[in-house]
């Protein structure tokens, strides 16, 4: 009966920790409203980590993934090469994305993002790298909250804004052509593909000043 | 919640950097990129939808966007990078090469290099080496500045390698 009753403890002690970490007072800056020209992406051209809950909780042996970088230096960093798209749904810039966690971070400090690195290249035109930092908090917390009503932590939400106000901002910088010598910033948001990691499809803002 | 702080997180495993001290000032470090092994992409079932090189629009110059695994010296692989290369207009509006690399070692920081000009030199038979220079970086690249060479050997037999070789020094000093 004793170890009934602590097993039954233990149990609602996580359940308890995890709706606590869903409205955790220390995490969720707030978001950054995106500014600039839009462009829409769709790849599967997804190498490396997948970003879907389980994967960035550390929890691999739920979830294979045959496009994983196996060496041990990589293997916590995704690159994508995709086609950007502006509103009207017209190839406007080529682009690879790079992103690693952050090795800093936690899920008590609500800080569970990854530093991205994009390079654009808009043909006959230049070229640009923009880098910043993307915070999955609510996709996790949407993840946890999810596995809780019994759905394998799958993040539910149609999309999750990634860009954040805080210590990293996302800027960009001219690399070659028009925009040389030229500043600017970005933000970012993401489809949610649930569980299919081999997926990559969201939305830029890029301002170039 | 205090389980929460000690929840293991993926993190990066370091792999311990490979530089050398140069003879005049500076530190010189070189990756490697084994083509056949490192290139991401090329058994990939949307290459028609973006194929890896020589692909355009609208019939102009060619962009070519590329991924790759880095390996040091040792052939241990480090980093991954993205190359992108193309046409654009120079500051007086005629068409002129840009190559950029972008090299991300997820332990110790990225690095962007920058070829504008089109200087390159037969260094070996079936060599050619690119000049260009570190114009940013973070982390543990972000005080630096320099300069690079991209090599490329065996592409018309053998194993197909590129070989990027950096001399890179505090931004106050140029190496």
């Amino acid at each position: 009966m004793r170890t009934l009753i602590a097993l039954l403890g233990f149990i609602l002690g996580c359940l308890a920790g995890i709706v606590l970490l869903a409205v955790n007072p220390f995490a969720g800056s707030p978001v950054i409203q995106s500014s600039g020209q839009s462009y829409s992406f769709v790849t599967g051209d997804v190498y490396g980590m997948p970003h879907t809950v389980r994967r960035m909780l550390n929890l691999d042996w739920l979830e294979p993934n045959k496009r994983a970088l196996q060496a041990p230096a990589v293997k916590n960093s995704a690159v994508s090469l995709m086609m950007l798209r502006d509103t009207a749904g017209a190839e406007a810039a080529y682009a690879v994305k790079i992103s690693i966690v952050d090795d800093e971070a936690n899920l008590y400090t609500g800080k569970t993002g990854h530093y991205s690195y994009w390079t654009v290249f808009w043909p006959n035109q230049g070229a640009v790298l923009m880098h910043g930092y993307d915070e999955y908090w609510d996709q996790i917390t949407d993840g946890l909250l999810a596995g809780l009503r019994g759905r394998s932590f799958t993040a539910t939400a149609d999309d999750y804004r990634l860009t954040r106000s805080g210590a990293v901002a996302n800027s960009l910088q001219g690399m070659s052509g028009i925009f040389s010598g030229r500043v600017g910033s970005y933000s970012e948001s993401q489809m949610n593909s649930g569980d299919d990691g081999t997926i990559l499809q969201g939305e830029l803002a890029i301002q170039i000043n | 919640m205090a389980g929460a702080s000690l929840y293991p997180l993926p993190d990066h495993k370091r792999i311990r950097g490979e530089t050398e001290a140069a003879a005049n000032g500076g530190r010189e470090e070189v990756f490697h990129i084994e083509l056949k092994r490192d290139q991401l992409g090329r058994q990939s079932k949307t290459a028609a939808l973006f194929p890896f090189a020589g692909f355009s629009m609208s019939g102009d110059q060619p962009v070519v966007a590329e991924a790759f695994q880095i390996r040091n010296k040792s052939g241990q692989v480090i980093g991954v990078a993205s190359r992108l290369e193309g046409i654009v207009p120079d500051s007086i509006g005629e068409p002129s090469l840009a190559v950029n690399w972008l090299l991300v070692i997820p332990a110790r920081g990225a690095l962007l290099l920058e070829q504008k000009r089109v200087i390159s030199d037969v260094v070996a038979p079936g060599m050619q080496a690119l000049h260009g220079r570190m114009t940013w970086g973070d982390r543990e690249f972000a005080e630096l500045s320099g300069s690079y060479i991209e090599a490329r050997m065996g592409m018309g037999s053998g194993e197909p390698k590129i070989v990027l070789s950096t001399r890179l020094a505090s931004a106050s000093v140029t190496p």
